[in-house]
């Protein structure tokens, strides 16, 4: 059966793949999750633009082609949010897909330049923030275990999933979504 | 006049330093990846790692180490044991450059790590230059709030020499659909031989690390390691090293003279070096352990010609677990009190040829305290060692130790 990943120009005339600091790696690692999640689907990613003025009444950034809203043949997905973190030495891209209840459903990491703390990539670490959401309680070591060796990295996760999921909240709050 | 003069100057002085100063900082400003605002170095360095070109990290450890006995007394030691910088600029997304300086002891200065790295793709990572060798936990994750124990265990010290670097080139990368991690690198090898026999019984490799100071080489060795971490919480290792150690014997050597490149070749040990580790975390609990066991083949014409004791093979093994107690209190706790145990057993004579086994090489450690995690990357150590010979003839000896670390 052929699958169909469709990634829309819409609201902004932007695709994913202008997004100026995802490489074609951090690109196939989110075709490959959506074929995964949303099999024999069209998933139409409509970029979402928030006004500068909403970012500062909020106190965040909302980056151009950061946010995005999932539509699967008419029917609300979620959410992708896409995000950069500190490593050792570098950044890594990672993003998180969220229900329509905003709980997350996927955690990934795109691209990770490093060579120490890529262990944060594995499945095993990823799958340990399904179902969680803004009131969840995130700390390493607690409720989400870490990897021995990839310590720095997978407190850059855990801190930045939670970061996007506070701020995917309060977006959502105020009508933004 | 004199005193304009001196005014003159030293507004030219200024002046000339302003310039400089803006000089430099135009020619190294950066610019946000993310941004693509422009930032000073100040600024990048500021913003920590973050994927400027930019990055400063560092660690320490100070420490306290009282022996004590039944019948002799012991002078205390109190030791800045290391402190280290580490200072990483990166080129472009694909290309970096790390370095870690150490001060240890205070007085004594040296680069533990300097290498070039380059992303070939998504899998594949090109390094060269003074690096880790990837041999059991604690010689490539050594930072101080990484282990138990204000000392190192004694595995990492007698059997694998910690911190052990040399100068080589290989790969690195990771395949994470299979949750694998993989080091593979040629290097250059321990120093057995310089006019005297550097290895022994005794201090095992350590006096035979070159650390890439202006070190002998003869013949490449190989090192690797593969991790595997496709299950929550586990971490296993598997770790070896291959080749001949170096030595001055073969310079100027003419390879005509049987009896000169016989004697050379005595003067070398051919190391296999094989090992296997493990590090699971669940909650507040922790534990890790290590084996490792070396081969040194040659070691009884090594012996004959150096008057070294060398053993034929090296053994080492720990374990140990830990368990944060203050998440039995409050869950909810920002610090972390670990109280851990470690058990250690390693022998430098583990078997010998034309050699006496000398019984005071084989020990058994036991090791049990703390770690109070003030804050993430900052912590307070104590812990009670007890040193047991395997010489029935020899007493335990017994050490308290207490420590500070850090690691930013």
């Amino acid at each position: 059966m052929k699958i169909f990943i469709l990634i829309s120009v819409f609201a902004f005339g932007v695709t994913l793949q202008d997004v100026p600091w995802l490489d074609k790696n951090g690109q196939k690692r989110i075709d490959k999750t959506f074929e995964k999640l949303w099999k024999d689907q069209e998933v139409e990613i409509i970029a979402l633009d928030v006004p500068i003025v909403v970012q500062k009444e909020l106190g965040f950034k909302v980056r151009k082609q950061t946010l995005y809203k999932l539509i699967g043949n008419t029917k609300h997905l979620g959410y992708m949010y896409l995000d950069k973190a500190p490593s050792k030495f570098d950044k890594f891209d990672y993003m998180v897909i969220y229900n329509p209840d905003l709980t997350i459903k996927v955690v990934k990491v795109l691209v990770y330049r490093e060579d120490q703390g890529g262990e944060i990539m594995s499945g095993s670490f990823q799958r340990q923030f399904r179902g969680k959401n803004s009131f969840s309680k995130l700390e390493l070591g607690k409720d989400i275990q870490g990897i021995s060796g990839a310590t720095i990295s997978c407190r850059s996760t855990v801190e930045g999933v939670k970061k996007l999921t506070k701020r995917i909240y309060k977006l959502n709050e105020c009508g933004k979504l | 006049m004199k005193k304009n003069y001196q005014i003159m100057k030293q507004i030219g002085l200024t002046l000339f330093l302003l310039f400089t100063i803006t000089g430099t900082q135009a020619q190294i400003s950066l610019v946000d990846s993310a941004s693509n605002e422009p930032m000073n170095t100040a600024q990048s360095i500021l913003a920590g790692n973050g994927g400027k070109s930019i990055t400063v990290a560092g660690y320490g450890e100070v420490h306290f180490n009282q022996q004590f006995a039944d019948t002799l007394r012991h002078n205390g030691k109190m030791d800045v044991h290391r402190v280290i910088m580490f200072l990483g600029y990166k080129f472009t997304d694909k290309t970096f450059f790390v370095t870690e300086l150490e001060f240890e002891h205070v007085n004594e200065l040296y680069v533990e790590q300097a290498f070039l790295q380059h992303n070939l793709n998504q899998n594949i990572n090109f390094r060269t230059g003074l690096m880790l060798i990837p041999m059991g936990i604690v010689n490539e994750y050594h930072e101080p709030t990484t282990f138990n124990g204000v000392e190192r265990p004694n595995v990492d010290n007698k059997i694998i020499p910690s911190t052990w670097r040399e100068i080589g080139a290989g790969f690195s990368g990771k395949f994470p659909s299979a949750s694998l991690r993989y080091q593979l690198y040629a290097v250059n090898g321990l120093l057995s031989y310089n006019g005297v026999g550097k290895i022994g019984g005794n201090s095992g490799y350590r006096s035979g690390r070159q650390k890439g100071a202006n070190s002998i080489f003869t013949t490449p060795n190989i090192t690797g390691k593969v991790d595997f971490y496709g299950v929550k919480g586990l971490k296993i290792g598997l770790s070896g090293y291959f080749g001949g150690t170096q030595s001055t014997a073969y310079d100027n050597l003419d390879v005509r003279e049987n009896d000169a490149v016989a004697a050379a070749d005595s003067t070398v040990i051919n190391m296999s070096m094989v090992g296997v580790d493990f590090r699971y975390q669940n909650k507040g609990f922790k534990a890790r352990g290590q084996f490792i066991y070396s081969n040194n083949d040659n070691s009884d014409q090594y012996n004959a010609y150096t008057g070294r004791d060398l053993g034929s093979s090296f053994i080492g093994y720990y374990v140990e677990a830990s368990y944060d107690v203050l998440t039995l209190i409050n869950k909810d706790a920002k610090m972390e009190l670990n109280i851990f145990g470690r058990y250690e057993n390693y022998d430098t004579h583990n078997s010998v040829i034309n050699l006496e086994r000398n019984l005071t090489y084989g020990r058994v450690d036991y090791t049990t305290g703390f770690g109070l995690k003030l804050a993430n990357g900052a912590v307070l150590k104590a812990d009670y060692q007890q040193f047991i010979n395997i010489d029935p003839t020899s007493d335990a000896k017994h050490q308290i130790n207490l420590g500070l670390g850090v690691w930013f």
